[in-house]
């Protein structure tokens, strides 16, 4: 169910970057379309009673940290890959006085 | 190092000496001089074939297991004189010609004239396929320029198809045959009854077809529509490299692959011959219809050319020993007679500025010497005795005789009328018709400018009197 | 333990921050330019040790694979390593005066430590062992890419960023899923390990997905058709340089990519074949060289058009890669070094002499054979290495595509692939017709420096020295693929 979600999360992300023609509306698809995929690592790192992997002698069934790890770092990336994009929006916007991707193509 | 490879990498250098003195004017005799050491070297290799024959010289390995790699063999021999000794004719008068023409940039002519002729003498050399193929882009590549040298629009044009047929065949056709043959047999050397030990029918029929539209520059129809193109060039350009030089590169690269990659055997016993033979017979025929229609000089040399390649080409598909020997006869004879043709022209246009047959009325009476070498070589290309041209005919038809295929007889004699056809009205104009205008200037004979074309005309006349030797030496080495 | 392929990542890694520190644009420069030098010695003492003594690993911090992370210097790393560093050199000794007037003067330190990371991610990609990381090099690469791209002096390089930055996450999106999937159905993140895990009998739908996303994301850092739009217009937009660049580089990742994951990584369910997957990109790369090819044709304008030839000179590679025989694979590697080579020689010449033209069309080459004889005849010599004519390398590439393609089972191909090769010869030849036909002289080429000059001669020569001797290309690619189509048999 989790992972259906996930999908349907991740086709809406997908769906809106391609269609929508407002730049910002691509970026916040964007972080959608990866926050997608961050939620699958978290889900697929969820073990049945697990808890948070702290050494401890009374638990020994904990969630694998390894893709929360994984995952800390494409987050960095994700967020470095909005700010490049805003940034780069802000260029766009000074130069064309538009973010409107199909008034854009046309100049 | 090998004395073939010092053949080359000398006229490399000459070229390079050309273009150290561009600025010079006397570019025109030191390109003189490289022709003359040329056709030494060339002398001089032959003076000891015996030793060379069949000794390779590798000199890099391109694809691995296929060197760069020179070797004489007695097919070689022959082109070599022909291709060589004709070069310094046709340097002495391009010399003169480009003076009176007045062309600029001679250097430019001369270095690509030169590395045309390198690029012929490196696929004389060359001792397998692969060798051939880089010498023979080689080739297209440089006459490239002087096709264009001209730098109007016309010759722009012109070029461009020149190009594209020469380039795109062998890019489309020649290329492909080439790696087919090689995974084929894994090797591409020549060798004498061929490479294929094994083989299938259609892999035959298929490489056949690759082969005889691959190499274009042996110009057999569909692909001959650069011949004619490339007439724009200057005539010694047109008279050496597109009757000599080029296309007869393509024919002998063709009498190499048909005997030294296919062999007789294979070819025969396929029966693929068959394909070249159609090909060829429709060539000769169809290109004696369009020659006759053609009114300027060159375009109807152009097309007789065609024909008459596409008569080399038969006598080698037919694959019997007297046509095999009628085939490398023709090569030198047609290379003899079609230069003579193709300068006179050229001296006709520069002396009268006359371009066509329709105004050759009486031209007899101003260039009586250019009229007589014209008449010559238009006699050795009908095949008419008292000419070496009648030689190559009569082992044509004995081996036509020989291979009992005699609808073929009626394409050589067609093919002869028409050329009778269209080569009569150029003799029986310039001598005996009335002059309808009035010439540009009234020279006559310019002496330095048909001092060569008298050389080869004399030789000619001699090699009909003297053609056992020649004959002898086919016989005993190729055949 | 060999400590070479760390150097290679860190060394500039380590350099990039620094130079934030010292601005002036000079010094950022010599300083870069010295890093890169280095970096191509090393990478040339590390290849020649891989060569002779089989794979180099190194382990992160003492950290064991799996648990670790690896580094993995084999042939296949070396030999991209070895490309792409030397492009970078290349082009940054090229680059320096087109860069000073295309880009604005506050940013250009920090284009030099944007071209710095990138190229730490490219070296990363190859070298790394564990897919994850492979992942992270390759946002890094991207990231550093997407500025790159927006410093063009064209109306359009913010935009044509942007899109492309829309784009290559999408990919780098799909990549990171494709991961996860695999880690779930694994366990591990180290490519060997996994090449191991992942068996035959153990294809689930989950794995197929797995391949499909991959395929995706690697699909479009390859350009392959019809994934291609970005790069046509990455190259029209971004500065001249880095598309010289790029064009050598960035896209062969993409090449490496695929290689890695599909015939390294599943080797063992070998996807490609399985799937049948290799017909649907064989054909799909087929259009892609047709297409292309004729659009380059149709292209006036000159970075239009090389983009295209890129295009199909990719689809060629691919086609190579998906004839899934050992012949192809090493045709596919020969071509990826070969074309680099001529891509971005070609792109140089337009570089270098066209600093200030923003839209450089084929007649603003008209009458230049005249003023610069030997800088367009080497421009010549790459169009007839693009063109494949013997005696330079796209002859040898040639040669072996189709070799490969005729001993395949695609050999009915060989006809298109033949027909596009020639007509790659008709927009080359209109700009040879331009350089040498044209009674009109353009005086708005700029002079190029001696150094630019010398790299434009350097790739020249190379272009012909890599068509007559083929032991470093041929060689090389056919150890490479020989190692790879063994392990796949077994």
């Amino acid at each position: 169910m989790l992972f259906v979600l996930n999908m349907i999360l991740f086709l809406l992300g997908l769906f809106i970057i391609i269609r929508e023609s407002n730049l910002i509306k691509k970026v916040i698809g964007l972080n959608i379309f990866q926050s997608s995929v961050f939620i699958f690592y978290l889900i697929i790192s969820k073990v049945d009673g697990g808890v948070p992997p702290i050494l401890n002698d009374d638990q020994l069934i904990y969630s694998n940290p390894l893709p929360h790890v994984l995952i800390l770092t494409a987050i960095v990336v994700g967020i470095a890959t909005t700010s490049l994009a805003l940034a780069l929006i802000i260029k766009v916007k000074q130069k064309y006085n538009s973010i409107e991707e199909h008034e854009l193509d046309k100049i | 190092m090998s004395i073939l490879l010092s053949h080359i990498l000398f006229l490399a250098f000459g070229i390079v000496i050309i273009y150290l003195l561009r600025k010079e004017t006397f570019t025109g005799v030191v390109s003189i001089f490289i022709s003359l050491a040329s056709l030494v070297y060339a002398l001089y290799i032959i003076s000891i074939q015996d030793i060379l024959i069949n000794q390779k010289t590798d000199i890099v390995n391109i694809i691995p297991g296929i060197p760069l790699s020179f070797s004489l063999d007695y097919l070689g021999v022959i082109f070599l004189v022909i291709s060589n000794g004709l070069w310094l004719m046709v340097s002495i008068f391009s010399e003169r010609y480009l003076e009176l023409n007045k062309y600029q940039n001679k250097p430019k002519f001369y270095i690509f004239f030169t590395l045309s002729m390198l690029a012929t003498n490196g696929i004389i050399y060359s001792s397998n396929l692969l060798t051939t193929f880089v010498f023979y882009e080689i080739l297209t590549i440089a006459t490239y320029p002087l096709v264009t040298f001209k730098g109007d629009k016309k010759s722009i044009i012109n070029g461009k198809k020149y190009l594209y047929y020469l380039l795109g065949t062998s890019i489309i056709f020649f290329l492909p045959a080439i790696i087919f043959t090689y995974i084929l047999t894994g090797t591409l050397d020549y060798k004498v009854g061929g490479i294929f030990t094994s083989y299938n029918n259609t892999a035959i029929y298929i490489l056949v077809i690759l082969y005889l539209f691959g190499i274009a520059k042996s110009a057999v129809m569909p692909f001959h529509k650069w011949l004619p193109s490339a007439m724009v060039a200057p005539t010694p350009v047109s008279a050496l490299l597109h009757a000599v030089a080029v296309v007869k590169s393509g024919v002998f690269i063709m009498l190499k692959v048909f005997l030294f990659i296919f062999g007789v055997d294979v070819l025969t016993q396929s029966g693929a011959n068959i394909i070249i033979i159609l090909f060829a017979s429709f060539t000769i025929i169809s290109s004696s219809f369009i020659a006759l229609n053609q009114d300027n000089i060159k375009l109807r040399l152009a097309y007789s050319t065609i024909g008459q390649l596409s008569y080399i080409v038969l006598a080698t598909a037919i694959l019997a020993p007297y046509s095999i020997l009628a085939a490398v006869l023709h090569l030198i004879f047609h290379a003899l007679g079609k230069i003579m043709l193709f300068l006179s022209a050229g001296i006709i246009a520069t002396q009268t500025g006359i371009k066509n047959v329709s105004e050759m009325n009486n031209l007899s009476s101003k260039l009586p010497i250019t009229c007589l070498l014209m008449t010559i070589g238009a006699i050795i290309m009908i095949g008419l005795p008292p000419t070496i041209g009648f030689i190559s005919k009569w082992y044509l038809l004995l081996g036509i005789m020989e291979s009992e295929n005699l609808y073929l007889l009626i394409v050589i004699i067609l093919s002869t009328l028409l050329n009778a056809s269209y080569y009569f009205p150029m003799i029986y104009k310039s001598y005996f018709e009335k002059a309808k205008f009035d010439y540009k200037s009234p020279s006559c004979e310019d002496m330095p400018l048909a001092f060569p074309v008298i050389i080869v005309g004399f030789i000619a006349v001699i090699l009909f009197f003297k053609t056992d030797f020649i004959i002898k030496f086919i016989t005993e080495n190729i055949i | 333990m060999n400590q070479l392929p760390v150097l290679i990542i860190v060394l500039p890694l380590l350099i990039a921050p620094i130079l934030l520190l010292v601005r002036d644009n000079r010094h950022v420069y010599n300083l870069s330019l010295g890093v890169s030098f280095l970096n191509i010695l090393l990478i040339l003492i590390l290849f020649q040790d891989v060569y002779q003594n089989g794979n180099i690993l190194y382990e992160l911090g003492s950290w064991k694979a799996p648990i670790g992370i690896r580094l993995n210097a084999d042939l296949l790393s070396c030999y991209f390593l070895l490309l792409i560093n030397f492009m970078a050199f290349i082009c940054l000794i090229a680059g320096n005066k087109t860069i000073k007037s295309q880009v604005e003067d506050d940013n250009i330190h920090l284009f030099y430590i944007a071209w710095l990371l990138c190229n730490v991610g490219f070296s990363g990609i190859v070298l790394t062992n564990d897919i994850f990381n492979l992942f992270v090099f390759l946002e890094i690469s991207s990231l550093a890419s997407y500025f790159l791209i927006s410093q063009g002096n064209y109306k359009a390089s913010s935009l044509a960023a942007i899109q492309y930055l829309f784009i290559g996450s999408i990919g780098a999106v799909f990549i990171l899923f494709a991961i996860g999937i695999l880690y779930v159905n694994t366990g591990t993140l180290n490519m060997t390990d996994l090449s191991n895990k992942i068996r035959s009998g153990s294809i689930s739908l989950s794995m197929s997905l797995s391949i499909a996303m991959f395929l995706i994301g690697v699909g479009i850092k390859t350009a392959l058709f019809p994934l291609h739009g970005w790069l046509i217009r990455t190259y029209s937009y971004a500065p001249s340089i880095i598309v010289s660049y790029f064009s050598g580089t960035s896209t062969k990742i993409g090449i490496y990519i695929l290689l890695r994951v599909f015939l390294d990584i599943f080797n063992s369910i070998n996807p490609l074949e399985y799937y049948n997957l290799a017909q649907l990109i064989l054909f799909l790369s087929l259009i892609g060289v047709l297409l292309s090819t004729l659009y380059a044709i149709k292209q006036n304008e000159i970075k239009k058009m090389l983009a295209y030839s890129s295009v199909a000179q990719l689809s060629y590679i691919i086609i190579a890669i998906m004839l899934l025989t050992p012949d192809g694979l090493t045709a596919s590697l020969i071509h990826v070094f070969n074309h680099s080579i001529i891509k971005t020689g070609l792109f140089l010449v337009v570089t270098v002499l066209f600093i200030n033209n923003k839209n450089v069309s084929i007649g603003d080459f008209s009458g230049l054979g005249e003023k610069y004889p030997l800088l367009m005849s080497a421009f010549v010599i790459l169009l007839l290495g693009l063109i494949g004519l013997p005696l330079t390398s796209g002859f040898i590439s040639k040669w072996y595509l189709i070799s490969a393609i005729l001993q395949s089972d695609y050999w009915y191909i060989s006809g298109v692939i033949l027909i596009t090769s020639f007509m790659t010869f008709f927009y080359a030849w209109l700009l040879i017709e331009k350089i040498y036909f044209s009674a009109r002289l353009n005086h708005d080429a700029s002079v190029a420096t001696s150094y630019q000059l010398l790299c434009v001669y350097f790739l020249a020569a190379l272009t012909i020295y890599l068509g007559v001797d083929t032991s470093l290309t041929f060689g090389i690619s056919e150890q490479i693929s020989n190692n790879f189509y063994s392990t796949i048999n077994q």
